[in-house]
């Protein structure tokens, strides 16, 4: 068992849900704050990363992210180091590439609150924020932790992006799916096995723990 | 009537399938992959063959076919993962179709004397190499490294392409300033791009520059033992390999 491919994994996975928590949250409160028809659009082109190959958007970031590029450039000023080959990078392109995940759940949960919870808050004389703080976001609970978990699994299973801009650096940009690949082309199919075992378990946890969510009453 | 006419679809469906002559399919190691290309683009001339070519790094590919993959020909980046294959089964055939060399790419115009003096001077934040453990490429640039006791000093800024393929596609987008490629590649890229203008590149002059490429053929029949003949001995296959870096 590769443990530093697996503590790298975890640790992606971690930083990512935490950033599309707060991003996801905020995004969601905005596009289901009115009706304007640059929202529903914005909110279909979140979608993008659940139709799209997940090396468009490998390549995408190796192009953009050079330091010969002024993005790229611009990062390496101010953070010295460059997006591609690094762990930053990879978040960035984590957060991407989860961002339906992060966003879709926690978009329902609110808009099915928007027509009686709130509008009643409202009512009562609440400020926005009161409405959000106390009835929207406590009431959302659920979506926005089944938001969370997603993203959470589906970091922890990216693949095409890291393989691409990545370079398997080992301790800092070599997750565990890259791990499990390097193992299955060295024909060392007993620590691949460990490895791909592992991933079920893991797997299966995540899918038990999103129909505990669905179920339980918060 | 409807059922009728979708049998008679799906009849004429799998019948032409199999009145077409099988394609020979090869699973070739990156660096070659140009220049196969090429040379199936001469033999489609005088033979009426179709080819299907699948690229990768050798360990991947060899382990794919290891696995069952379906294809008549592997050419392997080294004799290791050829050797692999033979020793799975015995009786296939094993040759060596070329003789590749690995070199240090540089994204920018540079002037240093060798590949030695650029990785000791030149301010570098990543180097690529394909990787070792997958990539014969990969595995000779690293074992130079050492030899010239360089690989201890550079070790923090290497970064792994898959294959050389990738290792390639770095350089050429700039996210890292250098790397190990095979001299196939810079030459296909050359001839592409009429010009090596924003790049240079430096030889190892080490006999571990030197790659024997071998082959294997993994499923035999008239086509494929014609095709592997004229990638061994015709002229026109000959020239390109020289053009194209080979020896």
């Amino acid at each position: 068992m590769d443990w530093i491919a697996l503590w790298i994994t975890v640790k992606l996975a971690f930083t990512t849900t935490f950033i599309l928590l707060i991003i996801g949250t905020l995004l969601a409160l905005w596009l289901t704050s009115s009706n304007r028809w640059y929202k529903s659009l914005i909110s279909e082109l979140i979608n993008l990363p659940l139709v799209l190959p997940s090396t468009v958007l490998g390549y995408y970031l190796l192009i953009l992210c050079n330091p010969e590029s002024s993005f790229g450039a611009l990062w390496l000023k101010m953070t010295g180091n460059t997006l591609t080959f690094s762990f930053s990078g990879l978040v960035i392109a984590s957060v991407i590439y989860s961002l339906p995940f992060g966003i879709k759940p926690i978009q329902q949960s609110f808009l099915s609150l928007q027509k009686q919870a709130m509008t009643t808050a409202s009512l009562l004389g609440a400020s926005y924020f009161d409405r959000v703080w106390t009835v929207l976001l406590p009431l959302s609970m659920r979506g926005i932790l089944t938001s969370m978990v997603w993203v959470f699994a589906h970091s922890i299973g990216e693949f095409g992006i890291v393989l691409m801009m990545g370079g398997a650096i080992a301790g800092k940009t070599k997750v565990i799916s890259i791990a499990l690949y390097e193992q299955a082309t060295q024909f060392h199919y007993v620590q691949a096995n460990h490895i791909a075992l592992f991933m079920i378990g893991l797997g299966c946890l995540f899918l038990l723990i999103v129909s505990w969510l669905n179920k339980e009453k918060f | 009537m409807d059922l009728k006419l979708i049998k008679l679809f799906f009849l004429v469906f799998l019948f032409s399938s199999f009145a077409e002559a099988e394609p020979i399919k090869i699973a070739c190691a990156s660096n070659f992959n140009g220049t196969l290309n090429s040379i199936i683009h001469l033999y489609k001339k005088e033979h009426h063959v179709d080819f299907v070519v699948m690229q990768g790094s050798s360990s991947q590919l060899a382990s794919q076919i290891a696995n069952g993959m379906p294809v008549n020909i592997f050419l392997s980046a080294d004799e290791k993962y050829a050797h692999l294959l033979t020793e799975q089964k015995k009786n296939r055939d094993l040759f060596t179709y070329a003789t590749g060399e690995v070199v240090l790419l540089t994204n920018k115009k540079s002037h240093y004397c060798s590949a030695q003096e650029y990785l000791k001077k030149a301010s570098i934040r990543h180097l690529g190499l394909a990787n070792p453990s997958l990539a014969p490429y990969g595995t000779r640039a690293k074992a130079w490294l050492e030899d010239v006791h360089l690989w201890k000093i550079l070790r923090e800024k290497i970064v792994y392409g898959e294959d050389v393929g990738q290792t390639f596609e770095y350089i050429i987008t700039n996210n890292t300033e250098a790397g190990f490629v095979a001299l196939s590649q810079v030459k296909q890229y050359e001839i592409a791009h009429h010009s090596l203008k924003n790049h240079t590149l430096y030889f190892l002059h080490s006999p571990l520059g030197k790659i024997q490429q071998q082959g294997v053929i993994i499923k035999n029949n008239k086509e494929v033992a014609g095709f592997v003949q004229y990638l061994l001995t015709a002229p026109p296959a000959k020239n390109m390999l020289i053009k194209m870096g080979y020896e």
